[in-house]
């Protein structure tokens, strides 16, 4: 355990190295910061002492190595648009995706497993007919499209809960909604096959031949295995969720790390979208990591593998 | 190989029949909507680029002696005419961008499990690499290095999604690799380009091909968002996405206007999705 | 004057305090929309298209509307539009290029820190500080020297005389700041937490995301009558309707036009519009390369624009068919009609220019005005109409706004343009029409000559005559597309006691809840 442990570590550390790497080139394509930062009519002389002091003249190298030293120290770089520490700002912003995601982890999975339950109980019957073709519905409408189906219904016409922003709970209906129909949709599905696939396994069978209750059967034997898989896809949905779910927290106006890295991908504040794809590349990384140590312990025959 | 002919099915009768349906759904669903985006334009006699001031907003119906049954958008354009267009330029580039990260994946990954060592290493954490940034940051920020348009649209979307493929076709190389024809192949002296070309790259079509057929939803909405987001091609052009954004400012008054191109995003992203199941199990598994 | 003034310390734990209880007080406000707790005490909520970066005045691009309400300036200017009292009692122009001002008493700062003279000094010197590098120091290039010389009076020196000297000491970039917080603060943190003179006290400022306000009670003009504000930023205007349609917003800017008959009908609801207070929208264009450096290609283009079907059907009236960029507000203005719609001179006049069959060209457009991406595809089809093949493009608006000056733009571009610093034509022409401005594409040598004039001419009935001239002039060489000039249209709840100004000022001092 401790050398698999050590082996992804590393590969992890790889990774956020390659990410920075990659970023720093992508931005360095994308041109001059000078000409975004200062204003349209400095002259010549105020744009070659702005590059001397942000570190623009310098070799490519030079500056790639500085870049890599000040991301080993926590630095981030300063946001054009803001005027502020990248990693500040991106810190602000965290809070309220964080609380989106686990919210729509949250319902998706409890809802999702308990309708997956449901269908794989009442296999082929109506119940199992409908519930699949709400699964199927639900992979395939686009998140935007149902945020705004939802806003037209529950803001517009019924003015029930707000179009955006951020606050209480009724503000965080919607984009939980929204954010959380796809993850839905995928538990259901995944815990109905799975629960149908462990449902035959001849541990169950010996269990029902038992004579042990159905329901009992169902939850303790069968469920316990089938739901490995759904979990670690609702961690790896809440994982790449972390990088900010772009399109939700902008229809509903949510304060989260998405809608800051649109922004600032429409403003050109590259040191800002740096932060912003190195850190959800962190999120990202780690959640895996997490989930494949705890995929090890719980599922002790990966380990023979 | 056919249902009927057997393949290996486990289940009770009701849901072999049940299912058959399901697979004359998939493809036959995908096929009417191929069929109107690639001759419906030439068909449906209005153009998607003529506005009427006096119609603008006007509701599915007839408008000035015009038939429009889809409405009329924010410049008076026959949205059904629109749609068509549309759906037509979004399925190119989807398709376009899934047989790019096809086959950028299948090569990389075939070179990755056939050669090992160094180069499999560096290929495999490249993919990691690719898969720990946010899809659909990466797609905008190089939208927004490289500028908007038809083929930095499909050469984002279809580079951004060559690692899954890269991972599964690695996966099947190492399996052929210990097979008998190879060793042979590789005992009478055949290049390893060879032995790529003609020995593995083809072995790999099915796996690759129901892969692709699950991934083509994600690029199908992924084009949407980018449209929906004000970074895809530039208007007057339709795409799904754009006429998403298009109705998305006008949903107070012209609802209609998201209503078909968002069906047509699902339609598709469900014909996709039923006829890679449907694939998956005629040629997979 | 009251006594109470903010203890600085105090006034700082406050926001930082606030800012962390931003989410439970939010929270309670969001589980009980309408709290019985009286109109005095309710927040105004005014949701913008946008936000600004910063609140520190020698950096704001935009939002001032926001700012007028933290800061003070010299002079202030009242609903109709005239120059009055503010922090100055009273100024006069002592030499061709001296103006004095004298300074109201006893002014104090949010913080307690005295507005003198010094003050005054301090905060113009500070935008016109090349080291700074302030993106306004164009609005008051023309002070050379601002100087202190008694506790209430400031001396400000130009380099040639400027007759708009008291109406550029109305509004941004001028604001007064504290010269003692600012030094011990230092720029990045009074860009986040900025203490001004002004009606409002900022307590908590997310960029990009809202800022909240208190009432100054001690502010020298009166105490605010409402106490609290939020400026929240809704780019979206979906989302923005929403908010005023379910309560979450009393005050929305930049309506959609295809909204207003839908506000019209909510019987809670007024739109409160000002016609041609807005901005004047244009075409610019590169005149230096061919094809059009050709007067007769820029008449033609001109003419293969319907303007009066854009405003009516696109615009739904909400905007003016114009043939001047200057303003009904501003000084100068002359009523010169839009140039007729006339495709078949326009395509005469193409062909007399040497292209009869056309001839292809870029066009940019930003998302960015009202409906201006429609607009920009009904012209690009007008283009087409005459010949003129125009491939369109909407560019991100961070992007444009630094291709625009820097010279970097399509041949053909739109841009709006606006007088409200100083109503004056000055501010509506100079910057788009004078060789050399960075905003300017055009080269006239005569054109140059006038707005100089006009510039530094002291007699009132010699600056109007000059103005007539420089707008014949326009309407004659076509040195860019005028189009239409927006209505600033807004939409509030009937419980708000709001007018909109020609200035676009969003001052709250002057609003109120009904009783």
């Amino acid at each position: 355990m401790a050398g698999f442990l050590a082996r992804r570590f590393g590969q992890m550390l790889l990774v956020i190295f390659g990410v920075s790497t990659l970023v720093f080139f992508a931005l360095f394509i994308a041109g001059d910061p000078a000409t975004l930062m200062l204003p349209p009519d400095a002259t010549a002389a105020e744009i070659a002492a702005f590059r001397h002091r942000m570190g623009f003249d310098a070799p490519l190298l030079t500056q790639y190595l500085h870049y890599l030293g000040k991301l080993l120290h926590g630095d981030f770089g300063t946001s054009l648009r803001f005027h502020a520490p990248a990693l500040a700002l991106v810190l602000r912003h965290l809070p309220a995706t964080v609380l989106l995601a686990v919210t729509a982890m949250g319902w998706s999975t409890l809802l999702g497993v308990g309708l997956g339950i449901l269908a794989a109980v009442r296999r082929d019957r109506p119940a199992d007919t409908a519930l699949r073709l709400v699964g199927l519905s639900g992979q395939a409408i686009p998140v935007f499209w149902l945020g705004l189906l939802l806003i037209l219904l529950f803001s517009i016409r019924l003015r029930l809960l707000p179009v955006g922003g951020y606050g209480g709970l009724r503000h965080l209906v919607l984009p939980a909604l929204t954010l959380g129909a796809y993850a839905m949709s995928t538990a259901m599905r995944l815990t109905r096959s799975s629960l149908i696939e462990a449902l035959g396994k001849d541990y169950v069978r010996t269990a029902r031949a038992k004579g042990m209750p159905e329901p009992y059967v169902v939850v303790r034997h069968a469920l316990r295995n089938a739901l490995i898989p759904v979990l670690t896809f609702q961690a790896l949905e809440f994982a790449s969720l972390l990088g900010g779910a772009v399109v939700t927290e902008t229809i509903f106006s949510w304060p989260g790390i998405g809608r800051l890295a649109i922004q600032a991908i429409h403003n050109r504040d590259f040191p800002l979208v740096q932060a912003i794809v190195i850190l959800s590349a962190l999120c990202f990384t780690t959640v895996n990591l997490l989930v494949d140590v705890a995929y090890r312990w719980l599922n002790p025959r990966v380990r023979l593998a | 190989m056919s249902a009927r002919t057997g393949a290996p099915f486990r289940g009770r009768p009701s849901t072999r029949r049940r299912l058959r349906a399901d697979i004359a759904l998939g493809p036959v669903l995908l096929l009417g909507l191929a069929l109107c985006f690639a001759v419906g334009p030439a068909l449906w006699p209005k153009s998607p680029y003529a506005t009427t001031l006096l119609a603008i907003y006007h509701e599915p119906g007839t408008a000035f002696g015009q038939w429009h049954p889809f409405g009329t958008d924010q410049l008076g354009r026959d949205m059904l005419a629109r749609l068509l267009l549309g759906g037509r330029i979004s399925v190119a580039i989807v398709l376009l961008s899934g047989v790019l990260a096809a086959s950028v994946g299948s090569l990389l990954g075939t070179i990755s499990g056939y050669f090992g060592g160094l180069v499999d290493a560096a290929i495999m954490r490249l993919a990691d690499i690719q898969l720990a940034i946010p899809l659909i940051l990466s797609i905008l920020l190089v939208i927004a290095i490289l500028g908007p348009g038809m083929q930095n649209l499909v050469l984002v979307l279809g580079l951004s999604g060559w690692a899954t493929y890269a991972r599964a076709a690695r996966a099947r190389v190492l399996e052929l690799r210990e097979l008998d024809f190879l060793q042979a192949a590789r005992a009478i002296g055949a290049s390893p380009g060879r032995i790529l070309r003609v020995h593995l790259l083809p072995n790999l079509v099915p796996t690759q091909v129901v892969l692709m057929s699950l991934d083509l939803p994600r690029l199908v909405v992924a084009e949407a968002s980018i449209g929906f987001l004000g970074m895809g091609i530039q208007p007057p052009e339709p795409t799904l996405g754009n006429l998403l954004a298009d109705g998305q400012t006008a949903i107070l008054y012209a609802p209609w206007m998201i209503v078909f191109p968002g069906l047509a995003v699902c339609m598709l992203v469900i014909g996709f999705n039923m006829t890679g199941d449907w694939i998956a199990r005629r040629f997979g598994a | 004057m009251s006594r109470r003034v903010f203890d600085t310390r105090r006034f700082s734990r406050a926001a930082s305090l606030s800012a962390r209880m931003a989410l439970l007080a939010a929270a309670l406000a969001g589980a009980c929309p309408a709290v019985a707790a009286g109109q005095a005490d309710r927040t105004l909520v005014i949701a913008e298209e946008a936000g600004p970066a910063t609140l520190d005045p020698c950096f704001i691009r935009s939002d001032a509307a926001l700012l007028d309400n933290i800061f003070d300036t010299l002079v202030g200017r009242d609903d109709t539009g005239r120059l009055v009292a503010s922090v100055a009692l009273d100024w006069e122009q002592t030499t061709p290029l001296v103006w004095t001002f004298h300074l109201r008493p006893g002014l104090r700062f949010q913080n307690g820190e005295p507005l003198d003279a010094a003050a005054v000094a301090f905060s113009l010197n500070r935008i016109l500080d090349p080291a700074l590098g302030s993106p306004n120091l164009s609005y008051i290039r023309t002070v050379a020297e601002v100087s202190a010389p008694g506790p209430l009076t400031v001396r400000i020196r130009t380099s040639a005389p400027d007759p708009l000297l008291p109406a550029r000491m109305s509004r941004y970039p001028a604001y007064i700041v504290p010269p003692a917080y600012l030094r011990r603060v230092g720029n990045a943190l009074f860009g986040r937490q900025p203490v001004g003179s002004g009606p409002y006290a900022v307590t908590d400022y997310a960029p990009d995301d809202h800022v909240d306000m208190i009432a100054n009670n001690a502010y020298w003009r009166a105490t605010p009558r409402i106490r609290r504000v939020s400026w929240r930023v809704v780019p979206q205007p979906t989302a923005r309707i929403g908010a005023l349609l379910t309560g979450e917003a009393d005050l929305i800017d930049s309506v959609p036009v295809d909204a207003i008959g839908l506000i019209r009908r909510q019987r809670d609801l007024a739109i409160d519009g000002l016609p041609g207070s807005g901005l004047t929208l244009y075409l610019g264009l590169r005149t230096r390369q061919p094809p059009l450096n050709d007067v007769r290609v820029r008449r033609a283009l001109s003419l293969a624009i319907d303007r009066s079907s854009i405003v009516r059907y696109i615009l739904k009236g909400y905007a003016t068919p114009t043939g001047t960029q200057v303003g009904p507000y501003d000084f100068g203005y002359q009523d010169v009609p839009a140039p007729a719609y006339d495709p078949a001179e326009a395509r005469r006049l193409l062909a007399q220019a040497g292209y009869p069959h056309g001839f292809s060209i870029r066009m940019q457009v930003p998302r960015r005005y009202v409906k201006s991406a429609e607009i920009g595809q009904f012209i690009a089809q007008e283009f087409a109409a005459i010949g003129v093949a125009a491939t369109l493009q909407i560019p991100d608006w961070s992007v444009y706004t630094q291709d625009v000056p820097a010279g970097r733009q399509a041949p053909i571009y739109m841009l709006a343009w606006g007088s409200t610093q100083t109503l004056d034509a000055d501010a509506a022409l100079y910057p788009i029409l004078h060789s050399g401005e960075p905003y300017s594409q055009v080269d006239l040598p005569q054109l140059d000559t006038l707005l100089d004039a006009a510039r530094t001419t002291m007699d009132t009935e010699i600056r109007r005559a000059l103005y007539a001239r420089i707008q014949t002039m326009v309407t004659e060489q076509v040195p860019l597309l005028t189009l239409y000039r927006e209505d600033q249209v807004f939409a509030a709840t009937r419980k708000l006691i709001f007018q909109p100004r020609p200035d676009g000022r969003i001052d709250v001092f002057d609003m109120a809840w009904a009783p």
